[in-house]
């Protein structure tokens, strides 16, 4: 038997690096420090597997070669009039960088998953800047941790150990030298843990912080409440807020995603620039996939933009709404989906996946998942940071190694090496 | 000079970026080398001509391209423009009119997102709905509508006059939120109601909202009844609850809210009599 040490769990955000795998016989039987969520994954890479390339013929998929596979994929990208490349959230960023390559030679357009979760937030601080920090300084400073609109108990469940109002660090240890505020639309296990939990109305996360920024800015308000929160209750939090040594605001897509969306995170944005008048303030989006945000870095370093990049005129062009995947499907304007590291017909909504009916669509994915099977082409590949290396960055914008472990199933290649037989053909 | 009429030649499934088409190029071209400009469909270069089918179809004042059918496919078009006439009897695509300069466009039906952004001058009148970011900034840019003005007789998206530095809309019916999000000048003017977040982070300007509006931000203060408003030539009557704000951004922009439309924010009145 060999164990792993320091392994890269390839599941959320919070990108763990502290797990230990053991393997006999190229096969995972144990994964010690990981969360429920990352321990699965881990344990689950062979149920549901995709081991044959796909290809859709009079309707039916049926198995092919991956030779026969990459020249159809290519074919059909040579074909296409307006591809879009989409996904990225499980690709490592080496994969994603030749995805960008085929964007950019095919004239098509390429977007990450951020566009359906804190895309908002890429565009808040495109306008307002972000005053950020390591998970590391806040593990070893932060005094108060305010998680906004974000479930990590259940959605990133390491995330309060190590990393947040439960972690040990060098200046601040355990939970008794940490408060903790959990603002959201109902009681959740993460709000259970926390000091001051402010329960508020769905939708009103703007109007909140607004007023909370008015009373950190000194400015009285002239409402005895702000929708239904009572005043009293918001002072107290600014308050507190203001008093902390060091705080730190994480929030979710209960805050990218409600009514406001990127003003929002603008608003949030603004309120911690203000803090950091009278302390030190922080805030990191809780990032879902463990390499969404590795997404956003390759794409700003190869266009320029962090998502939403359209090459269809032979240069990057950005602008989110008329160039995001999702407005680009619903609206029917490609004849090509190019899917890595995501399965959109399981994750967006029923009317835009009915819209994938008319268009060509190519998956590289590990499983069989339901777009897997709605593809004319599907070619199977390895996990990346399982049976694959790779580079992941954490949420907070860290690049970490991802690592192998096992070998993927025989005939099986990392996504990389079949991206890179796909971009010599079209070059 | 010449009115030209210009329809899709067939219907178009992928977005077109057509921002050659406006006024002056018909004006600086013959008809035969108009339709030989290069555009893009999807990720292909077509000639104009390809695209949509053009004739002449008679005189006018003014040089006026007249787009009859659904353009909502296309993409720019009057971009830049500053002179003569472009009028859609149809549907507007994304951003049309963006940045134009002088000229008007009239479009009897729909528009798109983006229309008039970062518009500098002349005019627009939609008959019909328009969709968000109405005389806006795109994203990650820092100013909106500069100048000129947008009507549009119908309901209009978020966003309107989205970074809005100078110049006037006027919507008749209601429009979406977080209108003059950013706004630095001009006048932001609806008939109708808005949603939530009216204002937010504005330095300057106005908006005025005759209908329905569910709450001001806490950043905006209370600062009188008004009897009345002036927006350009039209004197407006009735009682305006005035707020000024975004007070976080040291803001002095001004919000006007008609009070009989909104007796849920009557509470502002006891300030009035503390005061």
């Amino acid at each position: 038997m060999e164990v792993f040490k320091n392994v890269l769990c390839p599941f959320c955000g919070c990108c763990c690096d502290d797990l230990e795998v053991e393997v006999d016989s190229n096969k995972i039987i144990n994964v010690k420090n990981a969360c429920a969520l990352g321990r699965g994954k881990f344990l689950s890479i062979g149920e549901h597997r995709l081991l044959k390339p796909l290809v859709k013929v009079d309707g039916e998929l049926v198995e092919t070669d991956l030779e026969k596979a990459v020249e159809k994929t290519v074919e059909m990208i040579k074909n296409s009039s307006y591809p879009v490349f989409y996904g990225f959230g499980c690709a490592s960023c080496e994969a994603i960088k030749l995805c960008l390559e085929m964007a950019d030679l095919s004239g098509g357009l390429a977007d990450n998953i951020s566009v359906v979760c804190h895309g908002p937030t890429i565009l808040g601080l495109q306008d307002m800047g972000i005053p950020s920090a390591t998970l590391g300084q806040i593990r070893h400073r932060a005094d108060l941790i305010v998680y906004w609109g974000c479930n990590p108990v259940e959605a990133h469940p390491r995330h309060t150990i190590r990393y947040g109002p439960l972690s040990s660090g060098r200046f601040v240890t355990g939970r008794k030298s940490r408060r903790m505020v959990v603002i959201d639309v109902r009681k959740t296990p993460t709000a259970t843990m926390a000091d001051v939990f402010m329960q508020v109305k769905p939708n009103s996360d703007f109007e909140i912080l607004t007023a909370l920024r008015a009373l950190v800015n000194d400015l009285d308000l002239e409402v005895e409440e702000v929708d239904g929160v009572p005043v009293a209750k918001l002072e107290e939090l600014a308050d507190m807020m203001i008093n902390a040594k060091f705080g730190a605001l994480f929030f979710g897509l209960g805050l990218t995603m409600s009514y406001g969306k990127e003003h929002n995170i603008e608003a949030a944005i603004a309120l911690v620039r203000d803090l950091n008048k009278k302390t030190k303030f922080v805030m990191i989006p809780m990032r879902g996939h463990f390499n969404v945000t590795g997404a956003n870095e390759v794409f700003t370093w190869q266009t320029g933009y962090p998502f939403c990049v359209d090459f269809s005129m032979g240069y990057p062009r950005y602008n989110p709404g008329e160039t995001s995947a999702v407005d680009v499907i619903a609206r029917g304007e490609c004849d090509l989906l190019f899917i890595i590291g995501a399965d959109p017909c399981s994750h967006l909504p029923h009317y835009i996946v009915e819209r994938l009916k008319n268009v060509k669509l190519v998956v590289l994915d590990p499983s069989i998942t339901p777009t897997v099977k709605m593809a004319d082409v599907a070619i199977p590949v390895a996990y990346v940071g399982i049976e694959a290396s790779g580079t992941a960055y954490r949420m907070d914008g860290v690049p970490l190694q991802l690592r192998k472990v096992v070998d993927p199933p025989p005939g099986i290649l990392s996504d990389v090496d079949v991206l890179n037989r796909i971009v010599r053909r079209l070059k | 000079m010449k009115i030209y009429q210009i329809t899709p030649a067939y219907d178009f499934k992928l977005p077109i970026v057509a921002d050659i088409a406006k006024p002056e190029l018909f004006e600086e071209k013959q008809l035969s080398e108009v339709l030989n400009v290069e555009v893009y469909e999807g990720n292909r270069r077509k000639r104009f001509g390809e695209l949509f089918k053009v004739k002449e179809a008679g005189e006018a004042e003014e040089t006026t391209l007249e787009f009859i059918g659904d353009f909502s496919k296309v993409r720019r078009i009057g971009r830049r423009m500053s002179r003569g006439i472009i009028r859609v009897k149809g549907t507007a695509g994304i951003a049309f009119g963006e940045a134009m300069k002088g000229g008007r466009i009239i479009i009897e039906g729909l528009a798109g997102p983006w229309l008039g952004a970062k518009m500098r001058g002349g005019s627009i009148e939609v008959y019909g709905d328009a969709e968000g970011f109405l005389g806006g900034a795109y994203r990650g840019e820092n100013i909106g509508m500069r100048g000129g003005s947008i009507v549009v007789h119908g309901k209009a998206g978020w966003n309107v006059g989205y970074k809005m530095k100078n110049g006037l809309i006027v919507v008749e019916s209601d429009i979406g939120g977080f209108p003059g999000v950013h706004m630095s000048g001009g006048t932001v003017y609806v008939k109708g109601g808005c949603g939530r977040g009216a204002g937010a982070f504005m330095k300057n300007g106005r908006i005025i909202i005759l209908g329905y509006i569910p709450s001001i931000l806490a950043s905006f203060s209370f600062e009188e009844i008004r009897a009345s408003i002036r927006v350009e030539a039209e004197r407006l009557k009735g009682r305006f609850y005035t707020f000024v704000g975004d007070l976080s951004e040291k803001g002095s922009g001004r919000l006007f809210v008609n009070a009989d439309s909104n007796r849920h924010l009557s509470f502002y009145e006891q300030l009035i009599e503390e005061l």
